[in-house]
C-alpha cells in the first residue's frame, strides 16, 4: 500500500480530504508522502499544511509542487528537530507566504516590544487581534519608591521611538 | 420596442398568485418577452423549494440558479429599515433603506448577498410597489422635521432593474415633492437614460451613486457590471442632469500595486464629475462571513480576494486586520481630500478608532459630515444644507 493510502487508513482523514489526497497528481504524491514521513502529521495537520500550500499556489500561479518542494521547506523538513517542532515551522514558514504583509507587521511590533522591555523593562499589550488604538501597560509596585520609578520609565517611555513605531504601525504606516 | 436583452436576465420567472395582476408583474412580463413563466400558489423561495436536482446540489450552484431565476410577488411586513451597518460598535450612516426587492442579478465575486441570501437565492422583485411608496411617504409626513436618507441599494441595485420596472420613474419624482426625505439610488450600471429623462422632476432629492473600485477588481471580479469608464460616464450624465452623485469604494481590496490602481480610480472620477456636485463618497474595506470563502471559491475559481491576507475577526466574518484597513482607508481618504477638503467622505463598517485614525477628528467633529452620521437628522442644522441642499 502506499504510504498515502496507509495514512488514510490508520488516520481519521473525513472523506473530502482523503478525495483531495486520491486527486493528487504523480509528483504532488511524491511530496506529500515525504511529508507524512518526516513529519507524521495528524490528518488535521496535513490537510492545514496542504490548504496552506494551495492558497499560496493558487495566489502566486505556482504549482502546489512549487510551493512544496522548495528550497526552505527542504532544509526545514531536514532540519535536526523532533516531529513536532519541524511540523510548527513548516507551518510557520508557510503561514509566513500566505500572509506576507501580516507576518512583517507582526516581526515589527515584536521588535518594538521587545527593544521597549530591554531598554525600559516595560511590557506593552497591543489591542486585541490589532482591533483598536490602546495600548496596555501593568504596573506592580510594593512601595511607594516603586511607583516613582515605574513612573519615570513611563515618561521615558512616552518619547521612546520605539513606542512611537508601534502607534504608527498600528495605524496602517508600514 | 422592447429594450435589448441583457445577459443577466432571467431564464425562468415564477410569480405567486397574489401578485400576478398586479401592474409591475405585468409590465415585467411584457418586457422580458419570450421567458419560462411559472405561477405559485404560495410565497416561497422556487430555487430552494424546487428539486432542481444536480443544478441545485450545493449552496454555490444553488446561488448560480437563484442568479438566472426571478420571483414576482408581493413584499409582507415594514418597508423601511435601518441600515444593519449602525449594530455594534460601528459608526453609523443613519442610512434608512427600502428594497423594492432582493437579490442580484450582476455578480461579484465578493458579494455578501452569497451569504446573506444563501437560503433565499432566488431574485426578487416585490410587486406592491404602490405600498412601499405610501410608506415612506407617510413616513417623511409624520416627522416633518427629520431628515430621512433612504436607500434602495442593500440587497439590490438600485437601477439594474429599471428597464423592466420604470421604479426610478416613481421613486424620483416622490422624492422630489418631499421636503425631508433624500433618496440615494446605489448602482454598478450606467442605466440612468431614465434618470436623465427626469431631470425636471428630482428636485435636487435623489443622490445617484456608484459602487467603483479599482479597474483590475471591477474587470476580474464583477461580472456584468459597466465598466469603470461608463460608470463615471454616467454619473457625468447624472450631474449635467442636475442630481448630485455619490462613490462608494466599497470593498478596498488590498492587492499588489493598489495604491496606484485605486488612484486611477480617484483621477477618473474627478476628470469627469466636480468636487462641488459630489454629496458624498464612502469607503469600506472587504469583509465577508466566514461560510461565504468556500462558495467565492467554487463560483469563482479564477478569483484571488479569497487568498488575501484576510483574517477571520470575532464576528466570524473575513477582515483585513485593522492597521491592513487603515493603511487602504487613509490612502484613500487622503486622495480624495487632496482633491477637494471639504468633500464628505465617511467609512462604512467601522469603529471610532478607525475613524480617529484615518480622518484625525471623531465622526461627530467634521461639520460636513454631521447630517450623514447623525442619528438625530434634524433638518435645522446648518450641515443639513450641505447634505441635502443643492
Amino acid at each position: 500500500m502506499s504510504v498515502i493510502g496507509s495514512f488514510i487508513e490508520e488516520r481519521r482523514v473525513d472523506a473530502k480530504f482523503q478525495s483531495r489526497l486520491n486527486e493528487l497528481q504523480e509528483t504532488e504524491q511524491v511530496i506529500v508522502e515525504r511529508l507524512i514521513q518526516c513529519l507524521s502529521p495528524s490528518a488535521n495537520t496535513l490537510r492545514e499544511l496542504i490548504r496552506l500550500a494551495e492558497e499560496i499556489a493558487a495566489r502566486e500561479s505556482r504549482s502546489l509542487l512549487d510551493v512544496l518542494s522548495a528550497e526552505k521547506i527542504n532544509q526545514l523538513l531536514e532540519h535536526s528537530s523532533s516531529k513536532k517542532e519541524r511540523q510548527r515551522l513548516i507551518r510557520q514558514e508557510l503561514e509566513q507566504q500566505r500572509f506576507p504583509k501580516l507576518h512583517k507587521l507582526h516581526a515589527e511590533l515584536n521588535q518594538c516590544q521587545t527593544q521597549l522591555l530591554n531598554d525600559l523593562g516595560l511590557r506593552l499589550e497591543l489591542p486585541r487581534d490589532l482591533e483598536g488604538d490602546t495600548l496596555s501597560l501593568t504596573i506592580s509596585a510594593k512601595t511607594a519608591r516603586d511607583f516613582e520609578r515605574q513612573g519615570a520609565k513611563i515618561t521615558e517611555l512616552s518619547t521612546h521611538p520605539a513606542l512611537a513605531r508601534i502607534f504608527s504601525l498600528l495605524k496602517g504606516d508600514f | 420596442m422592447p429594450p435589448a436583452r441583457p445577459s443577466y436576465w432571467p431564464q425562468r420567472v415564477f410569480v405567486t398568485r397574489d401578485a400576478s395582476d398586479d401592474a409591475l408583474t405585468q409590465r415585467v412580463l411584457s418586457r422580458l418577452g419570450d421567458v419560462e413563466v411559472v405561477h405559485l400558489d404560495r410565497r416561497a423561495d422556487p430555487v430552494t423549494e424546487t428539486d432542481f436536482g444536480a443544478d441545485a446540489a450545493n449552496d454555490a450552484s444553488r446561488f448560480d440558479l437563484g442568479k438566472r431565476t426571478l420571483l414576482l410577488t408581493r413584499h409582507e411586513g415594514g418597508w423601511m429599515e435601518r441600515c444593519p451597518a449602525g449594530s455594534g460598535n460601528l459608526v453609523c450612516c443613519n442610512l434608512w433603506t427600502v428594497n423594492p426587492g432582493e437579490g442580484c442579478p450582476l455578480d461579484c465575486s465578493y458579494c455578501y448577498l452569497q451569504s446573506y441570501l444563501k437560503r433565499n437565492p432566488t431574485l426578487k422583485l416585490f410587486t406592491n410597489i404602490p405600498d412601499m411608496l405610501s410608506t415612506i411617504e407617510a413616513a417623511a409626513n409624520a416627522e416633518p422635521s427629520r431628515l430621512f436618507r433612504i436607500g434602495t441599494g442593500e440587497t439590490i441595485d438600485s437601477l439594474v432593474w429599471d428597464p423592466l420596472t420604470d421604479l426610478s420613474s416613481e421613486l424620483v419624482p416622490l422624492f422630489g415633492r418631499l421636503s425631508n426625505a433624500l433618496l440615494e439610488l446605489k448602482t454598478k450600471t450606467a442605466l440612468v437614460d431614465q434618470l436623465v429623462d427626469l431631470r425636471s422632476e428630482h428636485n435636487g432629492r435623489t443622490v445617484v451613486s456608484w459602487s467603483l473600485n479599482a479597474r483590475v477588481v471591477t474587470e476580474r471580479e464583477e461580472v456584468w457590471t459597466a465598466a469603470l469608464e461608463d460608470r463615471i460616464l454616467a454619473a457625468a450624465r447624472c450631474v449635467e442632469a442636475g442630481y448630485r452623485v455619490g462613490f462608494h469604494f466599497d470593498p478596498l481590496i488590498d492587492f499588489d500595486g493598489w495604491q496606484d490602481a485605486y488612484r486611477e480610480t480617484v483621477d477618473l472620477i474627478f476628470a469627469s464629475v466636480p468636487a462641488s456636485r459630489i454629496a458624498w463618497i464612502s469607503l469600506g474595506t472587504l469583509r465577508y462571513k466566514r461560510e461565504m470563502q468556500q462558495v467565492m471559491r467554487e463560483r469563482f475559481p479564477k478569483s484571488t480576494v479569497s487568498l488575501g491576507e484576510q483574517q477571520l475577526g470575532s464576528d466570524n466574518k473575513m477582515r483585513y486586520c485593522q492597521p491592513m484597513r487603515l493603511r487602504l482607508l487613509r490612502f484613500m481618504w487622503d486622495s480624495l481630500k487632496e482633491r477637494s477638503a471639504d468633500l464628505p467622505v465617511y467609512m462604512c463598517m467601522e469603529g471610532a478608532s478607525s475613524w480617529r485614525a484615518v480622518s484625525e477628528c471623531s465622526s461627530s467633529e467634521d461639520a460636513s459630515l454631521v447630517e450623514i452620521i447623525s442619528r438625530k437628522g434634524r433638518t435645522d442644522g446648518a450641515a443639513a444644507e450641505g447634505v441635502f441642499l443643492q
